[in-house]
């Protein structure tokens, strides 16, 4: 989102840079798709929200299916932090990157720093909070 | 994935490298061609393409949660 709204400042420049080097290293798990259509036509941006899915469609990221295994481990991870807030998508995310063994590029540190995968364990984030710039 | 066929024009020089890295690689020169250019970066298209609230990357759940009233 940082790196479609131009009003991010810093922090859009800093997620438009880190995507284009990403290319098609970045995964876009379908949910996060979805999610990002959703919010962009919800605040008037249709535009923008076909645009990101065409750039999916073109291979300028990965776009990736989230299969029965992902969503029951997503499920699973969800009933045991039932009170965190977490949702399917930040949920898809986490199965995701587990099964592909990758990092995980996210600004919602709430969650992906309290929903785990074992206690004393943690998602490997792409971005630190220190990192990140203000607008 | 599907294919577009598309004819090119190179210098000599590269032409060759192109032949000598396929055979390294033991790989077409279409494959070797594809895949150095999807290693490059690529301006992506979506970037920049809206102006909302200077912190709509940190409101997403708040926002669709709104939205969804």
């Amino acid at each position: 989102m940082s790196a479609v709204n131009r009003s991010e400042g810093r922090r859009h420049k800093f997620a438009a840079e880190m995507l284009e080097r990403l290319g098609r290293d970045l995964v876009v798990p379908w949910p996060v798709l979805v999610e990002v259509d959703l919010l962009l036509r919800g605040r008037g941006h249709s535009d923008a929200a076909t645009t990101f899915s065409e750039a999916c469609r073109d291979g300028y990221h990965r776009l990736e299916h989230c299969g029965t295994e992902d969503l029951s481990y997503a499920l699973a991870l969800g009933a045991r932090y039932s009170d965190s807030g977490v949702d399917l998508p930040d949920l898809s995310v986490m199965s995701i990157a587990r099964r592909l063994g990758g990092s995980i590029l996210t600004w919602d540190f709430r969650h992906f720093r309290s929903v785990v995968p074992r206690r004393g364990t943690s998602w490997k984030l792409a971005v630190d909070e220190h990192q990140l710039p203000a607008p | 994935m599907a294919t577009v066929r598309r004819t090119i024009s190179l210098p000599p020089a590269i032409d060759k490298r192109l032949e000598r890295e396929a055979k390294r690689r033991k790989s077409s020169v279409s494959a070797v061609i594809a895949d150095i250019v999807g290693q490059q970066p690529a301006a992506l298209p979506y970037v920049g393409m809206i102006e909302d609230d200077p912190d709509l990357s940190l409101r997403v759940e708040e926002v669709l949660a709104r939205l969804a009233k």
